[in-house]
């Protein structure tokens, strides 16, 4: 019952709120696309035009808010039900020594806050910013490491000799000590760092050089590995020890702090599984991955989420739910398109240019619509899954949606063939009907007129027609209109021929053909009718 | 007559496409509760099996208002008409009633008034076509 109170519920209202807005803004344009004047020759594409017309109609039909609805409500499902677990590997430390039971490794320096320090652990921290030892008046770069131990690490008892020698540096290091290699120390009796001194310690810390948790992970620096070879420090010279302590952090990070720590846990001699369950859990919420170990097998828990079995089968029944709505509200979607299809056929509008429009116009709904998704996700009402889900969905949506409503164009009906011949009875002088139609067609949106003459021949007319396509770059419409007459009857028969430096396919060819035949017989007809 | 008249709009209902995509629905819906058996889950499924139904409702309009003309035209009174379009719209949410029911089998009482509420809303759904084709 608690869920009832869970604010995701909520989201359903500022979506339906981003709708009706879009919606009203979408009618106020409503009619702007048909009502604007064209204007010159331009290079620019009217799919632009398409899309805008195409998504006016497609926002304001109720398949597609229904659609909308579905798509969120099953987001906002996906969110809720998703689990996850923590992503998980097994590898084999068969013949590696015993350090540790549970290791937690993070790459950032605000994890130190979190880690509760208890008995039997022991804290490195690999500072990857170096320090500038100077020696004889010669530099040396050295990477810090920061080590501390918990106090009864020293009651653990047959412990490996790293772990041994790990405590012994714990000992002596204190505030304001530094420990160098032997043959380093040699030379130096104290070093400076910022404003604070150091007292230089000297031990043989070679073998730390050969320590290793896991293959890939040692306790000097290490970026993990390429190709089976591990990248690390390999000169015990650059290498300097200090204790772990806030004012050393605050010194050796000064800027930005590009570190990585390791935390060892050892189980002490008295078993406590209750207290190594607790470390594992508490360490999986704080580190990056966490690394147990149990005889032979070490298992890596990595804090990157994986959704679980459930969750997918979950996912998977959310898409077949989109989908189902999709396939049956795509017929009602197609049934309000044909018109508008109807019309972009007629004028020429070629399948290809179609197809885009309409894959473009939905990218551009989802994407608006996926706002209010993203925001959700954002500021954490819904989850990444989610998110993913919406994402999905709409991938889907648009493939189904986009082949549903290109396939209707087949459909469209094709237009008339390339000539056509109009009788009347009713006379006009050929000069007059050259006027008449170069008065028709001097405003045409489509057609620009070029060139118009009269061929005169002793038996019929020829009236010469020369018309640019406008929406085209090169393309020349040349129409003749015989004039012939029997008996009180007058005889004209159009004839179009269609020329272009582009490369136009036949279909096109034939659209442009029809668009200015029935351009020119509408101006005729017109013309000789009143 | 009425006997006849509702079989035969039942068997009417089953062969619309929206019929078929509503069992199949019902089917990933009873999935859906089995697996998560939380009160948010029953609430967004409620909405989205009441889309579900507008949805087959819109993807068979022509056989819908097909069907209403014929039974006008042969002078069909207007209460029958209205149970029979009531049986018509019932049939395709009777697979997701049956996967309510089931889910009521798992989940708590939430089921049945989620079941009730889904009955309720598909009535007032039902007047609403018929007085709309009317």
């Amino acid at each position: 019952m608690n869920y009832f109170l869970y604010p995701y519920i909520f989201l359903l209202f500022p979506i339906l709120l981003l709708f009706i807005i879009i919606i009203l803004v979408i009618n106020r344009f409503k009619g702007y696309i048909e009502e604007e004047l064209l204007g010159e020759i331009r290079i620019i594409s009217p799919a632009l035009k398409i899309v805008k017309l195409l998504f006016s109609k497609i926002i304001n039909s109720v398949e597609i808010i229904i659609i909308f609805l579905s798509i969120y409500l099953l987001t906002i499902m996906a969110s809720f039900t998703t689990s996850y677990t923590y992503s998980m590997k097994t590898i084999n430390l068969d013949g590696e020594q015993y350090l540790f039971d549970v290791i937690g490794v993070s790459n950032t320096i605000d994890v130190i806050d979190k880690i509760r320090f208890t008995n039997y652990t022991i804290t490195i921290i690999q500072v990857f910013n170096t320090i500038t030892l100077n020696i004889n008046n010669e530099s040396l770069f050295s990477y810090p490491l920061l080590i501390e131990c918990s106090n009864s690490v020293e009651s653990i008892s047959n412990t490996s000799k790293d772990i041994e020698m790990l405590m012994d540096l714990c000992k002596f290091l204190e505030n304001h000590k530094i420990i160098l290699n032997i043959d380093l120390a040699k030379l130096l009796q104290e070093i400076t760092i910022g404003n604070s001194r150091y007292n230089v310690i000297g031990m043989d810390i070679k073998p730390l050089l050969n320590i290793k948790f896991i293959p890939s992970l040692y306790i000097v620096h290490s970026i993990g590995s390429i190709g089976g070879t591990a990248i690390k420090l390999e000169d015990i010279n650059k290498l300097a020890i200090f204790r772990f302590s806030r004012d050393n952090i605050e010194i050796l990070c000064k800027d930005e702090c590009n570190v990585k720590i390791v935390v060892l846990y050892i189980e002490s001699k008295i078993k406590e599984s209750s207290m190594l369950n607790n470390i594992i859990n508490e360490y999986k919420n704080i580190f990056d991955y966490v690394i147990v170990r149990h005889n032979s097998v070490g298992t890596i828990y990595s804090n990157i989420f994986v959704p679980t079995y459930e969750s997918l089968i979950g996912f998977l029944l959310l898409i077949i739910i989109s989908v189902i709505i999709l396939l049956l509200l795509s017929g009602g979607l197609i049934e309000k398109l044909t018109y508008i299809v109807s019309k972009l056929w007629s004028i020429g509008i070629s399948k290809e240019l179609y197809n885009a429009s309409v894959i473009f116009t939905l990218i551009i709904t989802f994407i608006f619509a996926g706002i209010p998704i993203a925001i959700g996700n954002y500021i954490g009402w819904l989850n990444s899954f989610g998110f993913l889900t919406y994402i999905s969905i709409s991938i889907i949506s648009i493939a189904i949606l986009s082949t549903q409503l290109t396939r209707r164009i087949h459909i469209a009906k094709p237009p008339q063939g390339p000539s056509f011949t109009y009788i009347t009875d009713n006379y006009m002088d050929v000069e007059k009907v050259k006027r008449c139609l170069t008065h028709s067609l001097q405003n045409d949106d489509l057609f620009y007129l070029n060139e118009s003459e009269v061929l005169k021949n002793s038996k019929y007319f020829v009236l010469r027609l020369e018309m640019i396509y406008r929406r085209a770059l090169s393309t020349i419409v040349s129409s003749e209109i015989y004039v012939d007459s029997y008996d009180n009857l007058w005889k004209y028969l159009i004839d179009i021929d269609i020329w272009s430096i582009e490369e136009l396919s036949s279909r096109e060819t034939k659209y442009i053909t029809s668009l200015a035949l029935s351009k020119i017989y509408g101006g005729l007809s017109l013309c000789l009718e009143t | 007559m009425l006997r006849d008249l509702i079989l035969k709009s039942i068997r009417y209902s089953f062969y619309c496409i929206g019929t078929h995509y509503a069992i199949v629905f019902s089917i990933m819906l009873y999935i859906y509760l089995y697996l998560y058996r939380n009160t948010i889950v029953l609430i967004i499924t409620l909405a989205l099996s009441i889309l579900m139904v507008i949805a087959s409702i819109l993807a068979d309009r022509r056989n819908i208002v097909q069907f209403i003309n014929v039974l006008n035209l042969v002078g069909i009174r207007r209460r029958v008409l209205l149970v029979i379009t009531i049986v018509f719209i019932y049939i395709r949410s009777l697979f997701i009633i049956i996967a309510y029911s089931i889910g009521a089998l798992y989940n708590s009482i939430m089921v049945f008034l989620a079941l009730f509420t889904h009955l309720t809303l598909i009535f007032i759904l039902s007047l609403i076509i018929k007085s709309g084709v009317l």
